[in-house]
């Protein structure tokens, strides 16, 4: 008896993955959306079973079939990120901003060698901002305000040398700020409402951040 | 910290296995304790504190000490156990723990690290799962050992390597053998056949490489056979069809090549049957009616000819036929409304014909119906309302007549609608507001008059908007900006009139704006653009070009514009100056700002767009400037292209996206590219067309051919459109590849393909600059002559295009190849031309000696004696292929199995085994 139940869950359990799953990219997407409630059902379109995801809406491909956009901003969509999204390799936008998605941000988000944009504001994310982003090598566009994000802001970040545009407000992030590399031309207004995070690093004198309570 | 927990229930399915051995958990501590002293030495990462299972404890023969075995270790709620596994192996061995172990399941973990080759000494192990992590490095030859094994899987990991071939060992495994989704190479080991008990072999989504052995059809007891996703070759064999106990078999995603075998109409059990993305060919077997069982089948993406067998519709079962991207022909047959499961049926971009069959407006459970690019006619009918679940309906690219019937505004789960491409004249159905779900309504190029109603704007979800290239007039509807999730609205190449609605600027989500080639008036509409506060990120293309738009460009608006890639504004009546700000959109790769009226300087800025690659700023009363700009572009190292590529992908809608993938070029970049069709860079010439050679921008090299307009007349655009589309679907090591076109009604029918080095076939077979009859200047009409002989007598002269012609093609080839003489030699004697074909036959009936005669020698010398039979049938089939009726020539795939025989037998080096190919010996 309990044998047969065991195999019963044996074979539910071993390799429970879909049989036809030519689409890499289309995979990985679909990974979000099982991550997802959906209840306008703008990802209904999201078929795992076609070759590529580039008929699905919201998703914008390449010559080559692969995913160069995802534009899902103001969707109502709620849940949480997906460690799947970093394998986007070609993704130049990843646009989730002004929804409810919660949890962490994934650290493999810094996979996306590509992306040029990353909107992920105006929802609830916790956490911390990954130091892996600092691998985000042509990022311009990073918007992380108005989320419940924690911990002190990478100083790896201030590699990123074409960022053009960053917003970490409206978080509870620690810590103080870095000042040098691309974070130079920042004004206070890209980290303003933090009300842990103690203001700019001073180069050179003495450090605010050797406080141990900023997680 | 690590909170490992002792629970007997965790999982309610679990539960049930775990209640009998529920009453040991007081009495075998020290166990636990010794076990999970154990995990905290090993295991890194237990973030939300996971939970571990110790179970099913067996009492050994003294019934004293208590052993494990089974251990499951489960993720739960997303979070995975981090650890390597050859540590825990390590801790296990240590402990003596895992001698009885019989179970090893620890799927889903985040184990990391290669699979430890003591493993194989777990002699009592008789089942493990280790899908799901992060292994890597080869399979252990070690775990072969393991001859108790019934079962083993490491599905969805990094594993490399190949498959050990003393896989053989375990011939005891009755379950499952799982290598899935890894990065496995080399071949499929034949001893393989030695499982014979084995029910399920997966080993798809690897890096294979070889034929399927045959001694996997040994394995009898199979019911599930998973070798899609790899790079397996060769035919699928005749002896699949003695499986009997296969339910489910997937052979797509690979290069499989050959006929579907017949027999796989035996396999009554089946339920699941994919073999799509191959080159299969042939057609499909005609005789489904056995598959009773058949749920699922997957035939898209091949070369299959011929029509839909009707016996499909016998297979009472089938929930989703997908023939799609073959050359499938006929009509659809009758019957798809006995199949009372059928929710997916997809035969899009097919040769099909005729009109939707009656029958096929029963099958009510239909969720997505897909006939787009073929060749379907006549009316949609009013019992379309009948597919109430539908939610994908394609019928573009077809030639269905007729207004769209008001009927479809019942299909109110429909969330893609693809109408675009063919004939529907009247009205936008005034019923389609209806269809509350729509994100995406495609009804663009076809005859559509009218206004464009202002319900559309209850279309809540809709996403893409396509109603480009019809006759609509009026305004475009201030409640348009109702749709907050429009992302593509694409209206180009209408007759709308009016301004451009200031309500516009609260479509936060547009991607592109293509307003351009109608008839709106007013000025840009700065402030709409300029409202469009989030398009800053969004808005990557915008056109309002060929309107009667008149005023400045409104500065203000491109001021957080940062990431535009294209603008186009030619054609309109603009005053004043280009905004300094335009010289900031840093993405910029279009700026098309041509016979506008604007006045004054080019601003310096537009030297720092390093984005750029067209700027068509011409027919402006510009001060002269612009060649210091192109010079200081120039110096930038950055060049201005040539080539103006379109996007089909974004601008042609969901239909096509995922099928065209091919760049439009302008035709007027095409006269530059190539100095205006310069004589020197033809590179060949035919009737048809003229091959030149062009370097792109980029450094590429393509072939440019540009099609014979006297040959292919406008009326052959929408062919050629589809043409152009069928041969970006070709994929093959051999073939060309397609990388562009340009179209121009009536002036310019043009296709961009790869150049592919080592000159061209001609110059192999004859050498280069020997024959003088052909030689480096290639002429018009010599060309023309040239050609003649590679075509078939029914093109040649009555224009009559079938496949059997390009059989004709091939069968010439094939002797100039053999004989190195061209297809249009002149005779020694009395100059006259001999046709190639009449040389060869006339040989062939002289026997073997003429035979060698005729042959280029080079090739005689490397022919052993036995093997000029095989050189003589080798011509045969040449010449049956270049028969004069065209009834006569065989199939391509005939040709091919013939050419595999020849091969085989070659291989085999027979003395004596003629090749029985009924159709020679007929036709010959």
């Amino acid at each position: 008896m309990e044998t047969t139940l065991f195999l019963a869950i044996f074979l539910l359990l071993l390799d429970p993955f879909n049989v036809v799953s030519a689409n890499f990219e289309g995979d990985a997407l679909f990974a979000f959306r099982r991550a997802v409630k959906d209840p306008n059902n703008v990802l209904q379109s999201w078929d795992p079973t076609l070759v590529d995801p580039c008929t699905w809406f919201h998703v914008t491909c390449d010559d080559d079939k692969r995913v160069t956009r995802l534009d899902l901003g103001h969707a109502k969509l709620s849940g949480y990120l997906v460690p799947e999204l970093g394998r986007l390799q070609r993704l130049q936008f990843l646009e989730l901003y002004k929804n409810d998605l919660m949890g962490p941000i994934p650290k493999e988000l810094g996979d996306l060698k590509n992306l040029v944009s990353l909107g992920l504001y105006q929802n609830n994310l916790t956490g911390s901002i990954p130091a892996t982003f600092s691998n985000l090598s042509n990022i311009k566009f990073l918007r992380l305000n108005s989320n419940k994000l924690t911990g002190r802001i990478p100083r790896e970040l201030t590699k990123l040398r074409n960022l053009k545009i960053l917003d970490l407000s409206n978080n509870d992030l620690c810590g103080t700020f870095p000042t040098s590399g691309s974070f130079s031309k920042f004004a206070e207004e890209s980290f303003k409402n933090n009300p842990r995070l103690e203001g700019p690093e001073l180069m050179g004198f003495v450090r605010y951040d050797t406080g141990e309570s900023c997680k | 910290m690590l909170s490992l927990k002792i629970r007997l229930t965790t999982v309610i399915v679990l539960s049930i296995v775990f209640v009998s051995i529920a009453s040991y958990a007081e009495t075998s501590l020290d166990i636990e304790i010794q076990a999970l002293k154990a995990f905290k030495n090993f295991i890194t990462d237990d973030p939300n504190g996971a939970l571990v299972d110790w179970v099913d404890r067996n009492t050994t023969a003294t019934g004293l000490a208590f052993h494990v075995t089974r251990l499951q270790i489960m993720s739960s709620s997303g979070s995975r156990f981090e650890f390597k596994l050859i540590h825990w192996m390590h801790s296990c061995s240590q402990l003596s723990l895992c001698t009885q172990l019989s179970k090893l399941f620890l799927f889903e973990n985040s184990l990391s690290g290669p699979i430890p080759p003591e493993l194989g000494n777990l002699k009592s192990l008789q089942y493990f799962d280790l899908g799901g992590n992060f292994l890597n490095g080869s399979i252990p030859d070690s775990i072969f050992n393991c001859t108790s094994l019934l079962g083993m899987a490491f599905s969805f990991n990094n594993l490399t390597g190949i498959i050990p071939s003393n896989i053989g060992n375990l011939v005891n495994v009755t379950k499952i053998i799982g290598f899935g989704n890894n990065l496995i190479v080399g071949s499929i080991p034949p001893k393989l056949g030695n499982l014979v008990q084995l029910e399920t072999l997966r080993l798809y989504g690897n890096n294979l490489n070889s034929t399927i052995p045959a001694s996997i059809f040994q394995l009898k007891s199979l019911r599930h056979l998973g070798l899609s996703e790899n790079i397996l070759e060769g035919t699928i064999s005749e002896d699949i069809g003695s499986l009997h106990f296969l339910h489910v078999l997937t052979l797509h995603l690979s290069k499989f090549t050959g006929r579907i075998p017949s027999s796989i109409t035996n396999l009554t059990n089946l339920t699941y049957l994919s073999m799509s993305q191959n080159f299969l060919s042939g057609e499909l077997p005609s005789n489904f009616t056995e598959l009773h069982n058949l749920k699922a089948i997957f035939l898209g993406n091949n070369f299959f000819h011929g029509s839909i067998p009707s016996s499909i519709a016998n297979c009472t079962s089938l929930v989703n036929i997908t023939l799609s991207f073959n050359a499938l022909s006929g009509r659809i047959p009758e019957g798809f409304s006995r199949l009372p499961n059928l929710t997916f049926l997809s035969l899009a971009s097919n040769k099909l014909t005729g009109e939707i069959p009656d029958d096929l407006y029963n099958c009510s459970n239909l969720s997505t119906l897909s006939l787009g690019e073929n060749n379907f006619s006549g009316l949609i009918k009013s019992r379309i309302r009948n597919l109430s679940k539908l939610q994908l309906l394609q019928l573009n690219v077809n030639s269905f007549i007729g207004p769209t019937p008001p009927e479809i505004g019942n299909l109110s789960q429909l969330i893609t609608l693809a109408l675009s491409e063919n004939k529907f004249s009247g009205q936008i159905p005034p019923q389609l507001p209806k269809l509350s779900r729509l994100q995406g309504l495609g009804i663009h190029d076809t005859l559509l008059e009218g206004t464009i109603p202002d319900k559309l704007s209850e279309l809540k979800d809709l996403t893409k908007l396509l109603l480009y290239q019809n006759k609509l007039v009026g305004q475009i509807p201030d409640s348009i900006s109702k749709l907050e999730m429009l992302s593509h609205l694409d209206l180009h190449g209408n007759k709308l009139s009016g301004f451009v609605p200031r309500s516009m600027g609260q479509l936060n989500q547009l991607l592109v704006l293509d307003l351009s080639h109608n008839q709106l008036t007013g000025s840009i509409p700065g402030d709409v653009i300029a409202h469009l506060k989030d398009m800053q990120i969004n808005l990557f293309n915008l056109d309002f070009s060929g309107n009667n738009v008149s005023g400045p460009i409104p500065a203000e608006a491109f001021s957080h514009m940062g990431l535009l890639e294209s603008l186009n504004l030619s054609r309109n009546h603009l005053e004043g100056e280009i905004p300094e700000i335009l010289a900031e959109l840093g993405h910029l790769s279009s700026l098309y700002l041509s016979q506008t009226d604007l006045k004054g300087t080019i601003p310096e800025g537009f030297a720092n767009l390093s984005s750029l690659v067209h700027l068509n700023l011409s027919f402006n009363q510009l001060a002269v400037l612009l060649l210091v700009l192109v010079i200081l572009i120039f110096k930038r190292g950055t060049k201005l292209c040539n080539f103006k590529e379109r996007d089909i992908s974004v601008n042609q809608g969901p239909e096509y996206s995922s099928t065209l993938a091919l760049k439009r070029l302008d035709p007027k970049d095409l006269e530059n590219a190539t100095g205006f069709f310069s004589t020197r860079n033809i590179i060949g010439a035919s009737r048809l067309s003229t091959v030149y050679k062009v370097e792109m921008e980029d450094g590429q090299v393509v072939a440019l051919k540009i099609l014979n307009l006297q040959q292919f007349t406008a009326n052959t655009d929408n062919i050629f459109k589809r043409e152009a589309n069928t041969l970006s679907q070709m994929r093959h090591r051999n073939l060309v590849k397609i990388l562009g076109y340009a179209w121009e009604s009536g002036k310019m029918k043009a296709l961009v393909l790869e150049y592919v080095e080592n000159g061209n076939l001609d110059s192999i077979i004859h050498g280069k600059g020997v024959d003088q009859t052909d030689g480096s200047t290639i002429s018009s009409s010599a060309a023309l002559e040239g050609t003649v002989g590679y075509i078939a007598p029914e093109f040649a002269y009555m224009g009559k295009v079938t496949t059997k012609a390009d059989v004709f093609s091939f069968g010439i080839i094939v002797m100039e190849c053999l004989t190195k003489r061209r297809p249009t030699e002149l005779s020694e004697e009395d100059g006259l031309p001999i046709p190639l074909r009449e040389v060869v036959t006339k040989a062939l009936a002289n026997g073997k000696e003429q035979v060698a005669n005729i042959v280029d020698p080079l090739l005689t010398w490397n022919v052993i004696d036995n093997h000029d039979e095989l050189l003589s049938e080798f011509i045969r089939l040449s010449l049956c292929c270049t028969l004069p009726d065209p009834e006569h020539r065989p199939y391509m795939n005939e040709v091919l199995s013939s050419l595999v025989k020849l091969q085989t037998t070659l291989m085999v080096n027979t003395t004596n085994q003629s090749l029985e190919q009924s159709f020679l010996k007929e036709n010959y």
